[in-house]
């Protein structure tokens, strides 16, 4: 059964093309949404959380219509969203906010709420913090307060958008695992325009650049580029500044330059194709295609 | 949910720090000026002004906070009902806190009246203005109803909230009898319009029977409330879930209307009856 499911959906501010004809089905799992900045991330998503009407088209999310107002109530009763820039009342604590947006989500029982409340807060590590106003956190710790409020009430579907933009290594890494323990046990829409995130953490990918370029498993969309021959090796004597080049990665030793480069290599060069390739290569071949 | 939002806001309100700097401070000058004729109009009203800054700084951060709200069991009636709850108790609190201090510091002070009667003078005054609470209480609920209308424009909603209250410090004492002109003139006359405004209109008759203020608030409040609630549902290009039948809104719209016009006949028939030639 596809847990995403988005026929011809379009959206448009003012004369502004921001989505353009998406169609995708996917199933459930942790589904990294991958695409450079301003590609139509946030949109899609909040699209897909109801906040934003697309122009045209149907969505639907869990089985659940999003052009049906029933049934998007219903969803919302199983949705934990994690916004890009999460903002929390500045004078309250983490517990006060996590346990007013558990009786929001309807959560009445207020022996229940309050377990809940711990229980997630405990998850996300900032229990010590937990009657710390939310203004004297961290951006990391603010980012997992955001998970925190999301999953308190155990949503079926979690979306967490750009959750490790600007974050430092140490928080990324315990962001991805917390991530990846979440998505174990739900659906997980995780928007980032860093690959090495989506790597580390999901089996299938949406690549979006206005339009979707790619929608599927990781290991399928390798091997498509492997088949493709798009990431070649070339060594150099002299040092290579080429605009023109994408070079993912450069290496120097006393044979010369050794880079590896997406796309067309320089004519006349001495350039093979790499025997191995990762999903940046795939994503910067994806972009190629794209943009031609 | 309505009982969320009015918690959520009563624990914002709580910890406003320009409201437990402005209360005190306010406190003091009133004090400071002796509490007598308008100063104890200004303590009590100006006191309440400062909730419309507060709720105008609670709307920005609701802005803020309202994708992670919207993915709630949030409607906007829900919230907007909380929200207008949890400040008419926050205007209550502050006018209890208000009279206590009238009623112990506010000894030398007295406010009323010199009314036209029968052909003659007749002198109202008092030490207690209940009335003047009653009325300052029910003149907060329109303004709360503008903001919240306004709560997705900070900048103008502050100016509001901010004018609102400089008008209240300096405007109505200077405009005071021009306002009364303006009620008891026969023909068109703007100020007439600004008169049956409850806000503006507290100060003249501070020692007045309180009942004609609360068929105009109330009727002001509601068009406000149900005129953008019907804004929203039928203009709005957001997908912001309201849950609330088209029909209430339209039921709310006439009852408002009906009430607005009640309370600005019981308006103008308690002007013939209270006709001031001084007010102190």
């Amino acid at each position: 059964m596809s847990l995403i499911q988005l026929e011809n959906i379009s959206k448009r501010y003012g004369k502004y093309q921001v989505l353009e004809q998406l169609n995708v089905q996917l199933e459930g799992g942790m589904i990294g949404l991958l695409g450079p900045n301003g590609a139509g991330k946030t949109t899609l998503i909040r699209v897909l959380t109801g906040f934003l009407q697309p122009s045209q088209g149907r969505a639907s999310l869990a089985g659940c219509d999003l052009a049906q107002p029933e049934q998007l109530a219903q969803l919302r009763q199983q949705l934990g969203y994690v916004p890009q820039h999460p903002a929390f009342y500045p004078t309250w604590t983490c517990s006060e906010f996590v346990d007013y947006i558990a009786q929001l989500k309807g959560m009445h029982n207020s022996a229940e709420r309050k377990a809940a409340v711990e229980r997630s807060i405990q998850y996300v590590g900032l229990s010590d913090h937990a009657n710390k106003a939310t203004r004297q956190l961290s951006g990391g710790m603010q980012r997992r307060l955001g998970i925190a409020q999301a999953i308190v009430n155990d949503p079926k579907v979690l979306i967490v958008d750009e959750p490790t933009a600007g974050l430092d290594p140490e928080e990324r890494l315990r962001f991805r695992h917390l991530l990846a323990g979440l998505g174990n046990q739900r659906l997980v829409i995780f928007s980032t325009h860093i690959v090495e995130d989506i790597v580390q953490t999901c089996r299938q990918v949406i690549m979006l650049k206005k339009t979707i370029l790619y929608a599927g498993g990781l290991n399928d969309l390798l091997e498509q580029a492997r088949a493709a021959q798009v990431t070649w090796e070339m060594t150099s004597p002299t040092p290579i500044y080429d605009q023109q080049l994408a070079i993912v990665s450069s290496s120097n030793d006393e044979h010369g330059y050794h880079y590896r480069i997406v796309g067309q290599p320089p004519v006349g060069s001495n350039a093979k194709p790499a025997s191995s390739i990762g999903l940046e290569e795939a994503y910067l071949w994806m972009m190629q295609r794209a943009s031609a | 949910m309505i009982r969320t939002f009015c918690l959520g806001s009563l624990r914002t309100i709580s910890r406003n720090r320009f409201l437990w700097v402005m209360l005190p401070l306010l406190v003091v000058f009133s004090t400071f000026l002796g509490l007598q004729g308008d100063a104890m109009y200004t303590l009590v009203t100006q006191c309440c002004a400062c909730l419309a800054i507060v709720f105008v700084h609670e709307s920005k951060r609701d802005l803020q906070v309202r994708e992670i709200l919207w993915n709630t069991r949030y409607n906007l009636f829900n919230y907007s009902l909380g929200r207008l709850l949890a400040y008419s108790i926050a205007t209550l609190i502050i006018i209890v806190i208000c009279a206590i201090i009238l009623l112990f510091f506010g000894g030398k002070g007295k406010i009323g009246a010199v009314l036209h009667h029968n052909g003659q003078n007749v002198l109202i005054s008092m030490r207690f203005p209940w009335q003047l609470f009653f009325k300052t209480f029910f003149s907060m609920v329109p303004i709360f109803v503008l903001l919240l209308c306004l709560r997705r424009h900070y900048w103008l909603g502050l100016i509001t909230s901010v004018g609102y209250w400089l008008y209240i410090f300096a405007f109505v004492i200077l405009l005071s009898p021009e306002i009364l002109k303006g009620t008891l003139t026969p023909g068109f006359n703007p100020l007439r319009w600004l008169a049956i405004i409850p806000s503006t209109n507290v100060f003249l008759f501070a020692w007045a029977d309180p009942i004609p203020w609360i068929l105009p608030s109330l009727g002001l409040a509601g068009l406000g409330l149900f005129g953008y609630l019907g804004k929203c549902l039928w203009f709005g290009h957001t997908a912001e879930p309201l849950q609330m039948q088209p029909a209430w809104i339209g039921l709310g719209l006439v009852l408002s209307c009906l009430s607005l016009y009640l309370g600005y006949q019981q308006f103008i028939a308690m002007l013939h009856i209270y006709n001031p030639s001084t007010v102190f």
